[in-house]
């Protein structure tokens, strides 16, 4: 069988309805999950680093269940599993005007803890990067801890955050095509039904990869002008550029002291 | 809302010390850094703490904003103990956090490292902390950062990040930002001994100007010409311990203690 170049060519530029509704459900699920893995990597990093022994001790078994078993397991164990031992079963919720199937649920749910056990280190790392002189100078001026964190440590964290977190975001898109074995109908599910139908597999392969190719290059864009944004925010101005990071890896970190690159 | 002072307007207020410290004692590390220091500063007085490496200064220094615990022994600033609460009972407790973080607004800490953020401009270093922690009109702040830059020679650098300063102007502008909360007391931790020779007296020449506005200080510093010229006192600490204390005349004249006599030997 010779490669079809029509129908590569007609998919790519002009995708079937559901193949542009599995792309949207894929950047809608990713988002989703990444901004709620955020929030929940940040209150895990948070007990983690709590003076409160019990915190502690549960954020440190909740990462080390998470990162130690894989994302497949757990999506079949909270879709699948949960609901065959009669633990809990995911229905459709149906909002005005908005319906969230179950498999969608359960995806994001999945994608949310398996996320943020990874995002409370990086969370983590980037709170310890801040050199403790900084918390210090924040208390001599008489800020209480919160305000410290929100005012000095955070805004530097972030700074050493956004590059890991931004790799993980490049990681959650593409980890979406597992959902596929709980049924979500995201653009891989979707790939698979059409390469079924029509044999054509090579070629509606081939279109799959380039869009998330396109996926994870944008965000490669968008990643780098945050990086651009933050190390200006600290005096730093040279950043790699975009052509740079897309293909000369990432060797070249920010500079912290601009006469030393010189 | 005008800050309240107790020990001012206790009868005896006015002749209390601004600092008083009493038996201090602290262990790290298994180690006792400090052994029953005490040491009290007037209000207006330059105290200069000097001393072998390793003998407690920073130590002394960080308990008195409490920056680090104490294990006996008390410290009150403007009459109040810091970092500590007395109940009814007696017993001496942690100060609440609000409470603790209210003490230190009146008192200005400068870092041999300056430790300036290096994610805020120059005056946004010096405004931030009216702003957010004494809730000050950002317009009367930013004023008055701008008014603390020109006194200390850097108006010219308000916009520009710490990082684009050399290190006698970075340490100019860790002074200004303490000084923006209006700080009752200053702690200086060895201020220049972070700077290349040349930039030292840029940074002593802003304290001294402060001295003779008589702002209450504490300086831990080797540049004994500074102690010589605006100390009231100079305090000497050796392992732990307090073991002499007189104004700086007397003690270049005639140190008592062997130890205070070997150690100006080694840097005089
Ligand atoms: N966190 C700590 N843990 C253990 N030992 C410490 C700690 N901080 C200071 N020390 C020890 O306490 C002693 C006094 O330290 P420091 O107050 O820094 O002295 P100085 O400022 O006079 O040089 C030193 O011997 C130092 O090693
Ligand atoms: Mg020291």
């Amino acid at each position: 069988m010779t490669f079809d170049w029509s129908f590569f060519w007609s998919n790519l530029l002009t995708p079937r309805g559901p193949f542009l509704q599995g792309l949207a459900l894929t950047i809608i699920i990713s988002i989703a999950a990444m901004v709620l893995a955020l929030i929940i990597g940040l209150v895990i990093a948070l007990m983690r680093r709590s003076a409160f022994l019990p915190f502690r001790m549960f954020a440190s078994f909740y990462i080390w269940l998470i990162r130690g078993t894989p994302l497949l397991v757990q999506l079949v164990l909270i879709y699948t599993g949960f609901a065959a031992a009669g633990i809990f079963r995911f229905s459709d919720i149906d909002l005005p005007g908005l319906l969230i199937k179950a498999a969608v649920q359960a995806a994001i749910v999945g994608l949310v803890i398996n996320e943020s056990a990874y995002i409370s280190e990086i969370v983590r790392s980037g709170l310890d990067s801040v050199p403790p002189g900084q918390s210090e100078a924040a208390m001599t001026l008489g800020m209480t801890g919160a305000s410290a964190m929100r005012w000095v440590i955070v805004p530097q964290a972030l700074r050493i955050m956004v590059p890991p977190l931004g790799n993980s975001f490049n990681g959650l898109m593409k980890s979406t095509s597992i959902l596929s074995v709980i049924g979500v109908s995201e653009m891989f599910l979707v790939t698979q039904s059409i390469s079924a139908a029509t044999f054509r597999t090579f070629e509606i392969f081939a279109v799959v990869a380039i869009y998330y190719l396109v996926l994870t290059t944008v965000w490669t864009v968008i990643q780098a002008w945050i990086e651009g944004r933050l190390n200006r925010m600290v005096g730093i101005d040279a950043t790699p550029s975009v052509v740079g990071r897309l293909f000369g890896g990432r060797a070249a970190g920010p500079v912290l002291n601009p006469a030393d690159a010189k | 809302m005008p800050k309240t002072d107790p020990a001012s307007s206790s009868p005896s207020g006015a002749a209390a010390p601004l600092v008083r410290a009493r038996g201090v004692t602290r262990s790290l590390g298994g180690r006792t850094v400090l052994d029953d220091v005490s040491l009290e500063v007037s209000r207006g007085e330059v105290v200069v703490l000097v001393g072998p490496s390793g003998a407690g200064k920073t130590t002394l220094l960080r308990t008195i904003n409490h920056l680090e615990s104490i294990d006996r022994g008390e410290i009150t600033v403007a009459g109040k103990r810091v970092g500590y609460v007395e109940g009814a009972d007696g017993k001496v407790r942690s100060a609440p956090k609000r409470v603790l973080a209210k003490q230190r607004q009146d008192i200005g800490f400068v870092f041999q490292h300056f430790n300036l953020f290096p994610h805020m401009t120059v005056a946004e270093n010096v405004w931030h902390g009216p702003v957010r922690v004494l809730k000050a009109p950002k317009a009367e702040a930013v004023a008055q950062a701008q008014a603390l830059l020109a006194r200390v020679g850097l108006a010219d650098k308000a916009d520009v990040r710490p990082n684009k300063l050399s290190g006698g102007q970075q340490q100019r502008v860790a002074i200004a930002r303490a000084l923006a909360m209006q700080p009752k007391l200053m702690l200086f931790d060895e201020p220049t001994s972070a700077l290349d020779p040349e930039m030292i007296g840029e940074v002593l020449d802003v304290m001294k100007e402060l001295a003779r506005e008589h702002m209450t200080m504490i300086v831990v510093t080797h540049e004994m010409g500074f102690a010589r010229e605006v100390a009231d006192r100079i305090v000497v600490m050796d392992a732990g311990a307090v073991i002499e204390s007189a104004p700086p005349a007397e003690l270049f004249a005639n140190p008592q203690h062997p130890r205070t006599r070997s150690f100006l030997s080694k840097i005089l």
